[in-house]
């Protein structure tokens, strides 16, 4: 049974695990000078793709603000609320307190240390858009909503439209591609498998698997290699033919730099989770720890994790979820330091929709919008929320129908743009990136300083 | 505050119990037998129940963390073998019980080869060796020590008298322990070479015997066993020189060649020479077979006075000839695609001096009297099935397109995953690309995979063999039959009512809040059925002030979602019906109207349920609503042209088949046998037949499954269940059955540039060269000419190594295999080139010209 004793501790300990987390770091200082050599002008960012649409709703839990309070989310959330004494409590700015999910303990004790964000309520828009504006039909409104394949798109090409070609890593990418000269690895490189967020109109991304670099096999027979190489280039005409030899060339050449680089990876001390996505994020540490190597000056990271589309057994499914976001997080913030780029690197989270905050038969909940964004690194202005946190009224002023659908408050070309310019994408050039984004009112949500 | 919270907790501690209907704990266990000393991760699902989770271990053995669930097996299996693992929550418990087993052991080779006689000492590898495994070499007494799960070593003494093959087992010890035989043998003694002295010595004399004729040379050689140094030749008449050249004296008789070793001259080797006054007549009596097949073949001919230099001819070419005896010869070959249909002279040239030859036998080959080339049959085959076989092109050239497709259409479905004596095979996948290889069927597979893709649920949800096995089965028996059936048979089927949550999905409930499940509504309509926006027939969006128009809305989806609704598990035989009842995959789902909402809805293109009608009026309904549906043969017609023929289908191809689909000629809608037939028949399915270039999109990559079995079928390789090609699939991107969620291994809708490019989604940079490099395993790990990839996998490539000292003819053989004749000369000429450059002998070309073309895009991406 819970008492006021275990309040007191769930308060404290919050305390307790940032500043152990702190003395972790601090205590590997020693080993990372060796690797913190490198140029002082680098960068990366890590989209942290959270397939199936994350419920928002139990990962940030309003406890205590002059809107509201955790009774509101109680009566909308009925069976699928998390009890408030599991919660991990945060104070973001004065007289607001929310709660974490229990399961997001890392991630607390990094926002308590100023290095993580929450970006409330974002989601894919056209315009500012208002309940009102929603049910009239008064404003352009996202394709396709809440369907998984067009949000994700949506997402990662920070464009509110079906059928945009290149997303906007990559068009980030295509503006900063010199940066990199004369390297020929590219600036981009998707360890959570395939991604339109990582293709732009002339970047192609690599792929990493765990386990490094795949080169090609070697038989030591000159004539085999040498045929191999004139076959690569050979063009009958089919452009589905073209493009296979295309991935499969850029597959060889990158293997083959990336190979080279990782013999001169130093061995990591962080604790990576044994999880898939914590293999992702101990891949993109290793590639990140080898960047003057590979001749590198920026890199964007994609990494995904899938299973949030919690239609039923949303309590234990969402639970295994997000520890291991939560630990692999946390892992990748660990690397950053002990490698010395803790100021150079900044994950961020993003998820195609939300879910309703009303359960649904089985369990679960469906697909609905805006959602909450977790934004972690050393750069980061941490230890607050931006954005808007919504109404939890069903059917109040922040659902598009009854079921507590958030229309975001928030757009993600806003979200992007953010990153984007932290990144080094120049003002100017920001609207190439996200052409919608002077649709509102600001183009820097100010999370990165 | 600490008063409020406290409040507040106990109020939220009270709700639940109250809210709590029925307090469950479910495990979900590993399905199948746990090997030895591995981890298992248990979960558990409670229901009305909260943490924590306490688990243990009831009986059986093994160690299982109390509070996480990761169980460890014991070291060896159990005796008896049955763990019992329970997961306890709040007082209420469940268990799971399974096996444990050892993981089956298996020999992949062994060095050396051959052994001599004398002591040995032989290297196994394989697999799965338990300490303690034994190997049995025939009734040799042997040795055997562990050295790790892939080696062993064997050591023992081969007898003096010893020869031929033995064969070779390993048996892992204890419980459980398999015992596994290669199927091939080890050779001993004489028929052993090389390796450690010790043995009894001996020379071999090559060739034994020889007919030659009077005045003419022959070339022998000495082969040392046990022994070095060199050899004194002599003649019992005649003349042989000190390097084995022995001329024939000038009349016939009979006379023995000796080798003697210089070193110990009681050790000799002889030979037998029978010279004639001139070499007889060869007669050709039968050929076996008689007929020679399309691509590679073994031909023995039988007849009489055949010579040891005798040369079989096919066609005017001579082939490389084994003479086994004066009666017997063989050789073996490849068969071309233009040859096919044609007949050829086989005769038998004795050599000179004379160049006597037999009376020529003319033998058929391939189909006689074909109804389509050999080119156009592979490619049909491609697209229809899981790759030309060669035994299967002659089928399909001597039935004609449409005739292969009626035998396809009308053939017994039979069972694809089903064991004999119940349950389904231990592994779906390997058991999938054993069936795709070997397997008859070809058609219904191809189709059954196809739908399988657009109706798709995942073990991912799943978790179990037998609760996918019942749902690709039913895929499989139903995939010649209707769209409307197959939708109905999908929407009630048990698995699906899993995956997208339709199974048990209840009304409204105002106590709790919750309301109906919108899962399957969404996904039925978005990916089963319609997509999202408005489609001309030619599968164009319809467009409305230049944007396309949604087909539905969230209003329609929640309209949906009730419909779906009241539908629970088949009832357990001989026990009573309930809403939720226990999980059955065997039945389709019932319903429960009392759990059904009985309110009116509103469906597609306005259509209105009325309130009141039943969980199955209301399903029969809204089923025919979407079928009414005018997207839906545009839609599901460009899905199977992407999957079966090209990714970027022109209008005009939709539209043929959407046309079909729409009406079968007899007022059906949806018969699949005529949307396939329309598929393949359509003229831009053909244009590619003769070899003229196509249009610039035209074709799709192979998705992996196809790859593998593609090149392996071409080959004529036999595989089983033991296979490893799942492993490879899931690297490729296509880990079967297995998806990361409902939209499939890769979309329709994937783009590359401006094409239409779905299986590019899992072609990364990575797994193509993963893809290259899986080809540069098959056709280059081994040294064997009959070679196994992993056990299961089993490719022959003698009949073309018969041709590799003639590079541009055996690339014309691998082109004929691979890419239908129709290889670019450019592209061809490559390859001679690097077969001819390739200087590891005959076996090492064949498996660079096969690599090179398998590996090529020409290849990857059918067209």
């Amino acid at each position: 049974m819970f008492n006021t004793s275990r309040r007191k501790f769930l308060n404290y300990s919050f305390k307790t695990i940032a500043a152990a987390g702190a003395t972790g770091i601090l205590g590997r200082l020693g080993t990372m000078t060796a690797y913190a050599a490198g140029n002082s002008n680098y960068k990366a960012l890590v989209c942290v793709f959270l397939y199936g649409g994350n419920d928002g709703h139990n990962t940030l839990i309003p406890i205590s603000t002059p809107a509201q309070s955790y009774q509101n989310y109680l009566s909308a959330r009925s069976t699928l609320a998390l009890p408030q004494a599991q919660l991990w409590p945060i104070a973001a700015g004065a007289g607001n307190t929310y709660g974490l999910h229990p399961k997001l303990k890392e991630v607390s004790s990094l926002f308590g240390l100023g290095k993580a964000a929450f970006l409330a309520n974002v989601g894919s828009l056209v315009v500012p858009t208002t309940r009102a504006q929603y049910l009239g039909q008064a404003v352009k409104l996202p394709d396709s909503l809440f369907s998984h394949s067009n949000q994700q798109n949506q997402w990662q090409t920070a464009s509110p439209h079906d059928f945009a070609t290149a997303g906007w890593g990559g068009r980030a990418a295509d503006i900063l591609a010199s940066i990199n000269a004369p390297s020929q690895f590219p600036m981009i490189v998707n360890a959570g498998g395939g991604s339109l967020f990582s293709s732009g109109a002339v970047t192609n991304p690599t792929t990493v698997q765990p386990g490094g670099a795949l080169g090609l096999n070697s038989t030591g027979l000159t004539s085999r290699t040498t045929a191999y190489q004139q076959l690569l280039s050979f063009d009958n005409g089919l452009q589905l033919m073209q493009a296979s030899n295309s991935i499969t060339t850029r597959g060889i050449n990158d293997a083959a730099l990336l190979k080279v680089a990782l013999t001169s990876a130093p061995t990591l001390q962080t604790v990576f989770p044994g999880s898939n996505l914590g293999n992702q994020m101990k891949l993109v540490s290793q590639i990140i720890s080898v960047r003057a190597a590979l001749g590198m000056n920026r890199q964007i990271f994609f990494v995904s994790l899938g299973g949030f589309d919690t239609h039923s057994n949303q309590l234990p499914d969402q639970d295994a979820l997000l520890q291991d976001l939560s630990q692999s997080l946390n892992a990748l913030y660990g690397a950053t330091v002990e490698l010395g780029v803790d100021q150079s690197v900044t994950g961020f989270t993003n998820s195609e929709f939300g879910r309703t905050l009303q359960p649904s038969s089985g369990g679960g909940t469906d697909h609905a919008w805006g959602s909450h964004a977790m934004i972690v690194g050393g750069a980061v202005q941490g230890g607050a929320l931006y954005g808007t946190y919504p109404s939890l009224a069903l059917g109040g002023p922040d659902d598009a129908n009854t079921r507590g659908t958030l229309i975001p408050t928030t757009s993600v070309e806003q979200y992007g743009a953010t990153l984007a310019k932290w990144f080094g994408v120049p003002p100017a050039s920001v609207p190439q990136v996200f052409p919608t984004v002077g649709n509102f009112a600001v183009a820097d949500l100010g999370f990165m300083g | 505050m600490m008063t409020k919270s406290k409040l507040l907790l106990a109020t939220l501690l009270a709700s639940c119990a109250v809210v709590a209907s029925a307090q469950t704990i479910t495990i979900r266990g590993p399905g199948e037998p746990v090997n030895i000393g591995a981890q298992f991760q248990f979960t558990a699902t409670l229901t009305g129940l909260s943490g924590p989770v306490v688990w243990s271990i009831i009986s059986g053995g093994g160690t299982i963390s109390s509070s996480t669930g990761l169980y460890m097996a014991p070291a060896a299996v159990p005796n008896p073998n049955s763990v019992t693992v329970m997961a306890t929550a709040m007082g209420v418990s469940a268990t799971s019980t399974f096996l444990v087993r050892q993981p089956p052991a298996y020999i992949a080779s062994w060095n050396p080869y051959s052994i001599p006689v004398g002591p040995f000492s032989l290297s196994v590898s394989g697999g799965n060796f338990a300490p303690g495994a034994t190997v049995q070499l025939g009734n040799i007494l042997v040795t055997t020590k562990y050295l790790s799960q892939y080696y062993l070593t064997v050591t023992g003494t081969i007898p003096a008298n010893a020869s031929g093959q033995v064969p070779i087992s390993v048996t892992n010890p204890g419980l459980g322990g398999n015992t596994y035989t290669s199927p091939y043998g080890v050779p001993i003694g004489s028929g052993g070479s090389g390796g450690g002295g010790g043995g009894t010595p001996s020379i071999t004399v090559n060739p034994a015997t020889v007919s030659i004729v009077k005045g003419t040379q022959q070339t022998f050689t000495a082969q040392l066993t046990n022994l070095s140094g060199a050899v004194n030749w002599t003649a019992s008449a005649g003349a042989v020189t000190s390097g084995g050249i022995f001329t024939a004296p000038g009349s016939a008789m009979t006379v023995t060649v000796t080798a003697t070793s210089a070193t110990n001259s009681t050790v000799s080797g002889k030979a037998t020479v029978t010279v004639v006054d001139s070499f007889p007549q060869p007669v050709i009596s039968t050929l076996n077979p008689a007929a020679l097949p399309f691509g590679p073949f073994a031909l023995t001919v039988t007849g009489s006075n055949f010579t040891s230099g005798a040369a079989i001819s096919i066609g005017g070419t001579a082939v490389q000839t084994a003479f086994v005896n004066a009666q017997t010869l063989s050789c073996t070959g490849v068969t071309l695609a233009p040859q096919q249909g044609t007949t050829a002279q086989v005769t038998v040239t004795n050599g000179a001096p004379g160049n006597l030859v037999a009376a020529p036998v003319t033998v058929a080959i391939g189909a006689q009297n074909p109804q389509v080339p050999a080119a156009a049959a592979m490619r049909f085959l491609e697209q229809a099935g899981f790759g030309p076989r060669p035994s299967d092109v002659m089928q399909l050239q001597q039935l004609g397109f449409q005739g292969w497709l009626t035998q396809q259409f009308a053939a017994p479905a039979g069972t694809l995953y089903q064991l004999p004596a119940g349950g389904v095979v231990p592994n779906m996948s390997a058991h999938f690309m054993t069936n795709a290889v070997v397997g008859n069927n070809q058609l219904r597979q191809k189709v059954a995979f196809a739908i399988s893709q657009f109706f798709v649920v995942s073990l991912n949800k799943l978790f179990y063999s037998s609760q996918m096995a019942p749902y690709q089965e039913m895929l499989y028996s139903n995939a010649f039959t209707t769209y409307p059936n197959l939708l109905s048979k999908v929407t009630l089927d048990p698995a699906m009512g899993v995956f997208l949550d339709m199974v048990n999905n209840d009304k409204a409930n105002p106590a709790t809040g919750s309301v109906a499940n919108e899962n399957y509504a969404r996904e039925i309509l978005q990916l089963f059925s319609i997509g999202t926006n408005q489609l001309n027939q030619d599968g164009s969006f319809v467009l409305v002030n230049g944007l396309p128009v949604p087909t539905y809305d969230q209003t329609t989806i929640q309209n949906f979602a009730k419909t779906f609704t009241g539908w629970t598990f088949g009832a357990t035989p001989g026990k009573a019906s309930y809403f939720p009842n226990n999980t059955n995959f065997l039945t389709p789902m019932i319903a429960f109207d009392p759990h059904h909402d009985m309110t009116a809805k509103t469906l597609l293109n306005a259509v209105t349920l009325p309130a009141g009608q039943s969980a199955l009026q209301d399903m029969t309904a809204a089923l025919a609503n979407i079928v009414a549906h005018p997207n839906v043969a545009p839609f599901v017609s460009k899905f199977l042209i992407q999957h079966m023929v090209s990714s970027n289908p022109s209008p005009a191809y939709i539209a043929n088949v959407a046309a079909v689909f729409n009406d079968n000629g007899q007022g059906v809608k949806g018969d699949m046998q005529a949307v396939i037939t329309a598929i393949l028949m359509d003229p831009e399915a053909r244009a590619g037949d003769n070899g003229n270039a196509q249009n610039v999109k035209f074709g799709h990559l192979q998705e992996p499954a196809l790859y593998i079995s593609s090149v392996l079928r071409a080959v004529n390789a036999q595989v089983d269940d033991a296979n490893y090609f799942a492993w490879d699939l899931f690297n490729m991107g296509q880990d079967l059955f297995n998806s990361a969620s409902v939209f499939n291994y890769y979309s329709p809708q994937f783009h590359v540039g401006a094409n239409f490019a779905p299986e590019f989604q899992i072609q990364s940079p990575w797994t193509a060269v993963y893809r290259v490099n899986f080809m540069d395993g098959l056709f280059g790990a081994y040294s064997g000419s009959q070679a196994t990839y992993g056990p299961g996998t089993t490719v022959d490539l003698t009949p073309w190594m018969s041709l590799a000292g003639n590079p541009a003819a055996l690339v014309d053989a691998l082109d004929s295999t691979f890419t239908h004749g129709q290889m670019p000369a450019l592209m061809k000429s490559a390859i001679v080139t690097a077969v001819t450059g390739t200087n590891q002998g005959n076996l090492r070309r064949v498996q660079v010209g096969i690599y090179l073309i398998v590996t090529s895009s020409f290849y990857q991406v059918m067209h």
